[in-house]
């Protein structure tokens, strides 16, 4: 009967395993930066187009992951949600993990749930998506579903460069922070040596503020006028908004949210360096549950990490500047802390323990992790070849009296 | 069929699914490219397919995949035909494989199949800019144009510049993680490492410029470097550059040489610059104007140290005004405002306008 039924034209339609029905026709370009509002809008920067998406997710798209165990803060135990990230998401993008880029990792904070930009090959014609983690699994988010509204940031194309062909210049952007109502996009221009910093009230008008900012560069021993901001973040300084930037190579600055208005060329205070030969990858705000302080964390390429305390953001001298000045080679101004972080590909924070990192495993580069660090001191005991790991060493907090992890 | 020897079934079909290489294919599956869609057909006779088909009875999967999970796809049933649409276009040149696990059949089958990939040309090195003979000491900026759109990730690995002696220069861009690609991934941006351009700062004191004057060297490209495609160039290209002395000085529209067509005439107008100019933004960055404030229509054409313009009209006798936009740069990021590693900061003041659409500097020109 069932093979006769077969013979009749049936038509079912399927679902293969967990997906659901996806909308056709993603608004992405490209998804680099991502951020989230205080609520559940996600900001995402297409490079390729130009703008920036936000995208206000709903029930559909947010998974509350209360109940996920994200190791064990007590013993300095955290936890590998995926080993093999890239090649989990090249599975469900039917590719190779080598045709994967992991562009950026947010972490949506009142479901805990964390959200990844991905490309789907390296052309032109890469496919951008955006992936959640639900319980330790992958899933495609559907941007369909969201309400959908965009800005632009990009140059604006003119008919006047059509003479030549396809306008050429674009504004690749490298980070987006949300503060209370606005967006703080900073970007690369592929033709401009420039720090514009473009300030944008969301829900978005069409309005831009752009910024040029000028930093003294103790590096550069010289006025920097020009030079494009990494990463930053807007955090409180005795109570005024502040935007601290980091640079390519690599000074922290210094900037009042107030002096970015539309047009202005800005002069930030440079407080800090982090060493030559050094790019930033992110600056994420934390509070020390430990001792109550307020810090920020810079991932580095070719340093530790560097912890930062608000405190001393906010009354750090500016760094000498003027003739006769020497240059700075190594690290300098505003106290830092080194953090013993290493391969840190992406970085956020969950809550005020528990920081979830996209990094090359400790024990195999290769094998690209979703991993938790306790915090305040990102540290995970099993990473690190230490004393109280040995089975004869000494075990002055107890860790190994405690019991094994017991993971949902 | 009971429940636990389906879920033992199930179990096993996707570690056999990897393992398929070895298993003879029961059935036949290919990809229709135009319609995005996997036809599996050609069950044996015997084979009876569910009515309703459950999650997990059939995975398509790339078959190097050694996770566990299906690619994102919907399936429908016509008679004795699957027909999978995939979430993302299955890529020319890769192995799939396809299962078939309906608690209806007596045992899983799989089919292998590869797209079909059409011969892509080799992407070659169209042209490096500037393309002067001769470039300054403290350039900031060059730009590679591919024939064929090429892959990002790989310009760190794939581009090096050697010296006169085959030595690789060591760390001469700025680390970045982004690549600075146009739209069409034709043109890549490289930037020099800014803070070995500076005079006496850090990096500079250090390592000195990445280049330095009076000497030669080569710009090459790696024949591993792949196009989008994931087609290798094939042999190193390479580009001989000779550096001579640093450019230092702020950019000035009233040092260029104009030769001005006469009047009634549709002869070009010629800028000549003082100086390698930033070709990537020169076509935005400069426009004519006539008395009236209208834009002179025509064909403009540039390399490093010209900007014609054709008009469409014959000129009129009268003034004109070069409208130059003061976030143009030459070739070491030099601009209207200041040197690049000057700490003076002059920013441009008489005979400079501000419009909507930016600062400008004013060039007048009259055509007799």
């Amino acid at each position: 009967m069932q093979k006769l039924n077969s013979l009749i034209s049936v038509s079912a339609l399927i679902m293969a395993s967990m997906q659901v029905a996806l909308a056709a026709g993603s608004p992405l370009k490209s998804a680099g930066a991502l951020a989230f509002d205080s609520d559940n809008v996600l900001f995402v920067g297409d490079s390729k187009a130009g703008v920036v998406h936000a995208f206000d997710l709903n029930d559909k798209h947010l998974s509350d992951q209360a109940d996920y165990r994200l190791g064990r803060a007590q013993t300095f135990e955290g936890r590998t949600i995926l080993n093999g990230l890239d090649r989990e998401i090249a599975a469900q993008l039917g590719v190779e993990p080598h045709d994967v880029e992991i562009n950026d990792m947010v972490v949506h904070k009142a479901t805990r749930q964390v959200f990844l930009s991905v490309h789907r090959g390296h052309g032109p014609n890469a496919e951008a998506v955006i992936f959640a983690v639900n319980k330790g699994k992958l899933e495609l988010v559907d941007l369909g579903t969201a309400k959908h509204t965009k800005t632009s940031v990009g140059p604006v194309p003119q008919n006047e460069t059509l003479e030549f062909g396809q306008p050429l210049n674009n504004l690749a952007i490298t980070d987006i922070d949300y503060h209370k109502g606005e967006i703080i996009v900073a970007g690369i221009s592929n033709e401009e040596f420039s720090s514009k910093l473009r300030r944008i009230a969301y829900p978005f008008t069409g309005d831009v503020q752009t910024t040029s900012v000028e930093i003294w560069h103790a590096v550069h021993a010289q006025y920097e006028t020009r030079a494009p901001v990494i990463t930053q973040t807007i955090v409180e300084l005795e109570g005024e908004p502040t935007l601290i930037a980091v640079y390519a190579c690599t000074p922290v600055v210094r900037i009042p949210l107030e002096d970015l208005k539309d047009g202005a060329k800005v002069r930030g205070t440079m407080i800090g360096e982090m060493g030559f030969g050094n790019t930033p990858i992110d600056i994420i705000q934390f509070t020390n549950a430990w001792d109550k302080s307020d810090n920020v964390l810079v991932t580095n390429t070719n340093r530790s990490a560097a912890q930062i305390s608000l405190g001393a953001l906010a009354t750090a001298d500016p760094m000498p500047h003027g003739t006769g000045v020497k240059p700075v080679f190594s690290v300098a101004g505003v106290e830092q802390h080194a953090m013993p972080m290493s391969g840190t590909l992406h970085l956020d924070t969950v809550d005020d323990t528990w920081a979830v990192v996209v990094r090359q495993s400790p024990e195999d580069p290769r094998n690209i992790q979703l991993h938790t660090l306790p915090m305040p001191f990102f540290f995970d005991r099993a990473d690190h070849v230490v004393e109280m790991n040995w089975a004869d060493g000494p075990d002055p907090f107890g860790y190994k009296s405690a019991p094994p992890i017991e993971y949902n | 069929m009971s429940v636990a020897h389906r879920l033992a079934r199930r179990a096993v079909f996707g570690a056999l699914l990897f393992l398929s290489l070895g298993l003879k294919a029961e059935v036949a599956a290919r990809y229709d490219v135009n319609a995005n869609a996997v036809v599996v057909c050609c069950f044996q006779a015997t084979t009876v397919l569910s009515t309703e088909i459950e999650s997990g009875e059939i995975q398509l999967r790339h078959a190097s995949s050694a996770t566990g999970r299906s690619m994102l796809f919907t399936a429908t049933r016509n008679a004795d035909v699957l027909r999978l649409s995939p979430r993302f276009r299955l890529k020319a040149g890769e192995e799939y494989v396809v299962g078939v696990n309906m608690s209806s059949m007596e045992a899983p089958v799989f089919a292998r199949f590869t797209i079909d990939k059409r011969e892509n040309s080799s992407p070659r090195v169209l042209s490096v800019s500037p393309t002067a003979a001769q470039i300054p000491e403290n350039t900031l900026r060059l730009y590679l144009t591919f024939s064929e759109p090429m892959a990002r990730g790989q310009a760190r690995d794939k581009i090096r510049i050697e010296n006169s002696a085959g030595q690789t220069i060591a760390d001469p861009f700025l680390n970045l993680a982004t690549e600075l690609w146009d739209n069409s991934q034709r043109r890549l941006t490289l930037l020099l490492d800014p803070g070995r351009l500076k005079r006496g700062v850090g990096p500079n004191v250090r390592a000195g410029t990445p280049l330095n004057g009076n000497q030669t060297y080569t710009l090459i490209v790696s024949g591993l470097m792949e196009s989008a495609e994931g087609v290798e160039i094939g042999k190193d290209e390479s580009k001989i550059i000779h550096v001579h002395t640093a450019e230092r000085r702020a950019i000035s529209p009233q040092r260029w040489h104009i030769e001005s067509p006469p009047s009634n005439s549709k002869s070009s107008l010629t800028v000549t610059f003082d100086r390698i100019m930033d070709a990537g933004m020169l076509p935005r960055m400069i426009q004519l104007v006539d008395a009236h404030g209208e834009r002179v229509d025509g064909h403009v054409s540039i390399n490093d140290r010209q900007w014609t313009l054709a008009p469409k009209r014959p000129w009129s006798a009268g003034p004109y005004q070069l409208l130059v936009d003061s976030q143009i740069e030459d070739i070491a990021g030099n601009s209207l405002h200041a040197a690049f590693d000057s700490k003076r900061v002059n920013f441009i003041n008489s005979g400079s306008i501000n419009t909507p659409d930016g600062l400008f500097a004013v060039r007048q020109i009259r055509i007799q």
